[in-house]
């Protein structure tokens, strides 16, 4: 099960900008889909499986932040970084650009923005997915159903 | 066009796949090894890759590795130069340092992720490949 910041509060900006601004963006689903040739469903499938893996691609970073093992965490980081950019999980895909160093510092907070920014992809992507449900729905509403 | 992906993410060689599978037959490595041995299956079966697409940052065997021995092979068997696989290496990082080191392994080009799908299909038609969806 996925954690959650349960009972705390989220500064309000606008769906799918980054904090950073920049234009980065949480997820660019737009260039995504575009790059998939529209295909709405692969865009699902891949961003689905891309969330599914991400608790223990977590999990690795955590033990090598643990383990003081930045050669490790740089890897793992950089890993995550080219999946996030290839989904255009933009803000996601930005970090590692402020904290790939060759020693720990800053481990921590690269950790705890990363942890960040993956939940903030997953509730995006959840809501984006969930609306596009509801709407589907609504196409094949009661207005549609005979008999 | 027969085409070998090889990235350690799943994530990354799924996007690739998605992209290059309407324009021909993919196959897919999952690390340095793997693109070794499915490169020399290939040759032996007599249907050597045309393209193959391959991360730098990888554990292990890393692309510039991966590269290198692919060149070191072809060199063994005499490939001429028009017989050898063409390469396209991809890679997160813009690190100038990088792109001079793949160069040296071997490739024909360098993408940074994330792949942009015409920006790699017009490194495949620079590549002198014929690109048409395959119906």
């Amino acid at each position: 099960m996925r954690e959650r910041e349960m009972g705390m509060g989220r500064s309000i900006r606008p769906a799918g900008l980054a904090a950073g601004g920049c234009g980065t963006r949480v997820f660019n689903e737009e260039d995504f889909l575009r790059n998939l040739g529209g295909d709405r469903d692969l865009v699902r499938t891949i961003v689905t499986m891309f969330l599914d893996d991400a608790p223990s691609g977590m999990e690795c970073l955590k033990e090598a932040v643990d383990r003081n093992d930045a050669a490790e965490m740089r890897r793992l980081a950089h890993k995550m970084k080219g999946a996030a950019a290839n989904i255009r999980a933009e803000a996601l895909a930005h970090i590692e650009d402020n904290g790939s160093r060759r020693d720990m510092t800053g481990a921590a907070s690269l950790f705890e923005a990363t942890r960040r920014e993956l939940e903030r992809f997953r509730d995006l992507f959840t809501e984006k997915t969930d609306r596009a449900r509801d709407d589907e729905r609504g196409d094949a509403g009661p207005g549609n159903i005979s008999g | 066009m027969k085409i070998l992906i090889t990235d350690d993410d799943f994530i990354s060689r799924n996007v690739l796949h998605a992209i290059l599978l309407p324009y021909g037959r993919c196959d897919i490595a999952a690390d340095g090894q793997a693109a070794l041995d499915a490169f020399m299956l290939a040759h032996d079966e007599g249907k050597p890759y045309d393209l193959i697409c391959v991360d730098v940052q990888m554990p292990g065997m890393d692309g510039h590795e991966t590269l290198k021995r692919i060149r070191a092979l072809e060199t063994e068997m005499a490939l001429p130069e028009d017989k050898r696989v063409k390469a396209i290496m991809v890679s997160a990082s813009r690190d100038v340092k990088n792109v001079i080191a793949a160069k040296e392994s071997g490739c024909e080009a360098y993408l940074v992720k994330p792949v942009e799908k015409e920006r790699l299909l017009d490194e495949i038609r620079e590549l002198k490949f014929k690109v048409s969806a395959i119906s």
